[in-house]
Formats: C-alpha cells, structure tokens, sequence
C-alpha cells in the first residue's frame, strides 16, 4: 500500500511512517500544504493520511481538490482538531476516515487495512488468516471451516488483531479500539482481559494454531514470532 | 424594602415630627400674640377710662358685669395680668378671660380696677389657625408622596429595564444588553460601570475558554507523538523494567488525552458549536447504547431493568449532543456500580430515570455535576462525564436531578 503522510510535526511524521513501512507499506510525508500538493499532482497513492492543521493551508482543501481531480485512493482525517463539526465535514468531503490524535499506532493500521480492502473489493470479501476465515457481511467467523459463535466484542478484537498479527498490541490500545466513543469505559481492563480469554479459548480449541499470547505487563500478541 | 418605600417612611418620620413640632411652636407663638394684643387692649381701655374718671366723678361708680369693676383700695400695687376662667351666665360654659389689675390714684383716693376682656374668640381662632395649618401640613405631605412616588417611577424606569436585562444576561450565551439611556447622572455612571465590567468579564470568560480549547488542542499533538512512540517501544522492548515504564506512560497518556477530549467536548458546547437539532428518539438511543455495552455489562454481573413506558420521548436536540448524554449516563451507572449491582432504566414520554447501585455518598449529589467531581476518588474516570451530561442538559433546558438514597444513585431528566 503506498500512503502520503500529510503531517507538519516531524516527530509524529516520522514514528508513524517508519511503522508504516514495517508493515510493508510504502510510505512518504509531506510536512506542509504545498508539498502535500505538489505529490498528490506528481504521484498516485492508495491513501492519504492527512492532518488538518498544516503551517500553510487547511487540510480541508487539500482534500477537497484531491476528490475534485478524481483520486481513487482513500483518505483517512488525522487531526487533532478533534472537533465532531471537523469530523463531519471532513467525511462529508468525501474522506473515508476519521481518526482524533493521540491515536494507537495499532488502530491507525487497523483503519487503514479496512479502508485498504473496502477499496480493492475483488469479488472475495473473506478476511482469512491462516485458518480462520471471517465473512465480515453477516460477521461470521470459521476457523479451520467450522463456524465459531463469538460475541460482538470478541469479534471487534478478533478482527482488530487479525489487522496487527504480530504486533505486541497493548490492553489500552484494544479498549480504545473497543469502546471509541465511549471515551470513559477506556479503563476496562479486567474486561478487556475476559474477552480475550474467551476468544482465545473459543479459536485454539478448533485451530491447529496457537493464537493469541499474553506479553508479560503489555498486553497481547496474536501471533508468535 | 424598596427604596421609594424606604424615602417615603422617612420623609412620614421627618413630617410628622415636623408638623408636630410646628404645630406646637405656632400655638404658643399665636396664643402669645393674642394674649399681648388683649393685654394691649385693656391697657388702652384702663387709660381711656381714667381720661374719663379725671373728668367726671361719675364714671368712679361704673361697672360693667365681669368686665369692668372699681374699688377703694387700702393698698397700693403693681398692675399684674391674669388668665381667669369665669361661668358664663347663660350656658354655664367656662370661659376664659384675660384680667387686668390696676391701682391707681384717681381724684385723690386709691383704687383697685379691675378689667376683663373675653379669650373665647381668640382661642376659637387660635384653634382655627391651628387646624387649618394642619390640614395644610397634611395636604402638603400627600402631595409630596403622590408626587414622589410619580417621579420616581418615571425615574426609575431606565433602571428597572437595565436591571431586568441584566438579569437576563448570560455570559455564555447573549451579548452584553444594550442600556437604556437615562438622562440621570448616577445611572449613566452606573450603566457605563456596568458596560465596561460585562465588557471585561466577557473578554475574560472568552480568554479562559479560547486558553481551555488551545489548550487542549495544542496538547493532542504531543500526545500524538508520546503514544505512538510508545506504541513503537512497546514492540521492541524486552526488559520487565522498561515495559513496567511505557505502561504507565501509555495510561498516563491514556488519561490525559481522555481529559483533553471531555474539556474540548464541554467547551464546545457551551461556545454553542453543536447548532444542528434533529428529532431525537431518546429510548431507541439508550437500547442502543444498551446493547452495545451489553457484554461490558454481562461481565460485570450487572442486572439491567428497562422500563418502557408508552409514547416513546423524542425531543429536539443535536445527534451527537444526544448520544453523548445517554452513553455518559449509562457509562456512569456502569463504572460506578457495585459488582453484581442494578441500573434500573425508567423511560417515558416526558422522563428518563436512570437508577443505579453505587456507593455511599454523603454530600450533596449535584455537586457531582461540577468538572472534576468525583464520588469515588479512587477512579481513574477524571470526573468530566456528569458535567457534560449537564452541559448539554442546560444547553436544552432539560431539567435534571440527581437523587442518592441511601446507596442507590437516580438521575432524573424531565423532557418538556
């Protein structure tokens, strides 16, 4: 996937877009307005990450003249501006997410993979891995071709790990996948660790795999190294 | 007590004492003059007589009932002045008199006059005088409380309708009240004191909230950066201690980004940036958000009794405003149950109850609706939720009330 990182703070540019490239994406940064038009114009790129606040310009425009010229990548708003008016006119503009800052790198990725299947739509929808395959149209989940009953959130964190397999992904990061909105429940831990042993009992019991492991102190990796 | 109440109790006061005391001091006065007018009069008539007596020997044996009498005297003395009361003849009435005693040498023999003159029209104009005054005192008195009263309404007036728009103004909301002009020095002074203290505690309050909105805007990038750096140590440390580390740096973090987003949240709301209303169906969004919390609250052992109470509420008020409310509510009577604890949710046409099992708390439950309230101390929730639910509330005049009996938490909204 090749992403253009529009963000003027070099500090976050750079975390994020080394991160991105482990993940095997390709990814560039633009840290003005100017720069981030003048790739757009040069390049193709299968979705933007944009910062709203830029030195020189909005990043409203930016996306605004991206869709007018018919870019088929996606756009996913990183802003700190993290105002719902933002949000709405952000997505009514025609972007295809919306993430406040501070955002978990782990959700970042899990947005992107989404927005990344949504767009190539190839006739398959399945989400598979390894054994286990999720039909995400009536959130059916089979692993090893058995279908598997999870519950609304075992699925959320079944699916969110599925888009970080080999990533330590932390408790905090998982409830504030969880919970979005619900910004106050993002403390949940004891919670966070129920649902996970559930799901871990419900997919090792049918796979030949051994999914997810506890890091000590951190929180969860889906799959050994 | 009002004020023109309060300048016509003293001006009462200060008339009447006044009136009183002039009424007083005009009697004595009036009487005095009488009495020096009579008395001048018996001298004269004393005079003329004598003139007479001098002449005509005759006039030594005049006398004239009560009011002129003539004796030989053995003694001589100083002519003195008497009030005497003397029984009228024919009514029996006492009446007054003024007595006028004489000695004098009249043909060569001592004699003792005696003359009289009558008060009683005197004193009946004296009493004439005397109420006629105080009908005028009176009548003076009425007139000067009519007239202030008039007066001072019309006055009064610019003051009474600066006053009431004061009252009505909201630094949050309206500008600051045009002032009616009055043409009285003291109100002009007082409404340009005013002008400049609601400029000022408007530019104040703006301040503070422009400082709380930058503030916490400006604080998401750094955030920003810490956590997705922690995000990437996370995957490369290995060492307990350094895990042990950028766990708490990621809740400290954590919770610090949560406090930013409610202070935004509230700031918002109360700059009014939330103007879209749609027709909210307030049940259909508390079984929503029901639902969606449904295995948080499973797994909490919370029971969750839903009340439904025909027609459903709907009421006019931002979507997201609207959700942010219910989830708040809800979320608080999640988090702050005891485990194995109850929400009651009672839904009606023009209410919502929302009733939980919770901790004893001991002061006054609304002071819980302040930032940074918290019941249970121990939380790491900063204590913005029920401030927000209360925002909002305020900003649509939806009254609520929040109720602790013993340990069970009620919050009441009541839909109009």
């Amino acid at each position: 996937m090749k992403i253009l990182l529009i963000e003027d703070e070099a500090d976050l540019a750079g975390t994020v877009c080394h991160y991105l490239q482990e993940e095997g994406n390709v990814c560039e940064t633009a840290s003005n307005f100017e720069e981030a038009e003048e790739k757009i114009s040069l390049y193709e790129y299968d979705c933007l990450l944009l910062d709203i606040t830029l030195p020189d310009g909005s990043g409203l425009d930016i996306l605004r003249s991206y869709k007018k010229n018919n870019h088929s990548g996606g756009v996913v708003i990183i802003s700190a501006k993290d105002s719902l008016d933002d949000k709405i006119a952000g997505l009514n503009l025609g972007a295809d997410d919306y993430l406040p800052k501070p955002f978990h790198l782990h959700e970042l990725n899990a947005r992107l993979k989404s927005l990344y299947r949504r767009l190539n739509f190839d006739g398959s929808s399945y989400i598979i891995h390894r054994d286990i395959k999720i039909d995400p149209e009536p959130k059916e989940v089979f692993i090893a071709g058995k279908s598997v009953s999870l519950t609304k959130k075992e699925y959320e964190i079944l699916l969110f790990f599925l888009q970080n397999p080999r990533r330590v992904v932390s408790k905090n990061s998982i409830a504030e996948h969880l919970w979005g909105d619900h910004m106050d429940m993002a403390d949940s831990y004891d919670f966070i660790y129920s649902q996970i042993k559930n799901l871990r009992r419900k997919l090792n019991s049918l796979s030949e795999y051994d999914y997810l492991h506890a890091v000590y102190g951190v929180g969860y990796k889906f799959e050994k190294d | 007590m009002k004020l023109l109440t309060k300048t016509n109790y003293y001006y009462l006061v200060f008339t009447s004492v006044l009136l009183l005391a002039g009424a007083v001091m005009f009697y004595i006065v009036i009487r005095h003059i009488i009495k020096e007018e009579v008395g001048e009069v018996l001298e004269h008539e004393l005079d003329q007589y004598l003139v007479k007596a001098e002449k005509d020997s005759a006039w030594l044996t005049f006398s004239k009932p009560i009011e002129f009498e003539i004796n030989p005297s053995q003694i001589m003395g100083p002519d003195s002045f008497r009030d005497t009361l003397i029984t009228s003849d024919y009514n029996g009435e006492q009446i007054p008199y003024l007595q006028l005693t004489a000695y004098r040498n009249v043909r060569g023999s001592l004699y003792q006059i005696t003359l009289r003159e009558s008060l009683i029209e005197s004193e009946d104009m004296l009493l004439g005088i005397f109420f006629s005054v105080l009908i005028l005192f009176a009548l003076l008195f009425l007139g000067l409380f009519v007239l202030n009263s008039q007066i001072s309404r019309f006055i009064w007036k610019p003051f009474h309708q600066n006053l009431n728009s004061i009252k009505d103004f909201d630094l949050n909301q309206s500008n600051i009240p045009a002032p009616v002009q009055s043409s009285t020095d003291e109100f002009v002074e007082l409404n340009e004191s005013l002008q400049a203290m609601m400029f000022r505690m408007k530019k104040d309050y703006n301040s503070l909230k422009e400082f709380t909105e930058n503030a916490s805007h400006e604080t998401q990038t750094p955030l920003a950066i810490i956590r997705a750096n922690t995000d990437a140590l996370l995957q490369s440390v290995n060492e307990e201690a350094h895990i042990d580390n950028l766990i708490k740096i990621e809740k400290a973090v954590s919770k610090l980004a949560r406090v930013n987003q409610s202070l935004l949240l509230l700031t918002k709301i109360e700059n009014n940036q939330f103007p879209e209303q749609d027709s909210v169906d307030i049940l259909a969004l508390v079984e929503q958000n029901l639902e969606e919390m449904k295995e948080y609250i499973q797994d909490l052992g919370l029971e969750v009794e839903l009340t439904k109470e025909e027609p459903n509420p709907v009421i006019r008020i931002n979507k997201l405003l609207a959700n942010s409310l219910i989830s708040n509510l809800i979320g608080n009577a999640i988090k702050h149950n005891v485990p194995g604890g109850i929400i009651k949710i009672m839904v009606s046409h023009n209410q919502l109850l929302i009733e939980n099992t919770g901790k004893v708390f001991n002061e006054n439950p609304e002071v819980l609706f302040e930032r940074f309230r918290k019941g249970n101390l121990s939380t790491s929730s900063p204590g913005l939720g029920l401030s927000i639910v209360k925002n909002i509330c305020d900003r649509y005049g939806i009254p609520i009330r929040y109720q602790i009996a013993e340990s069970i938490h009620r919050l009441t909204l009541h839909f109009v």
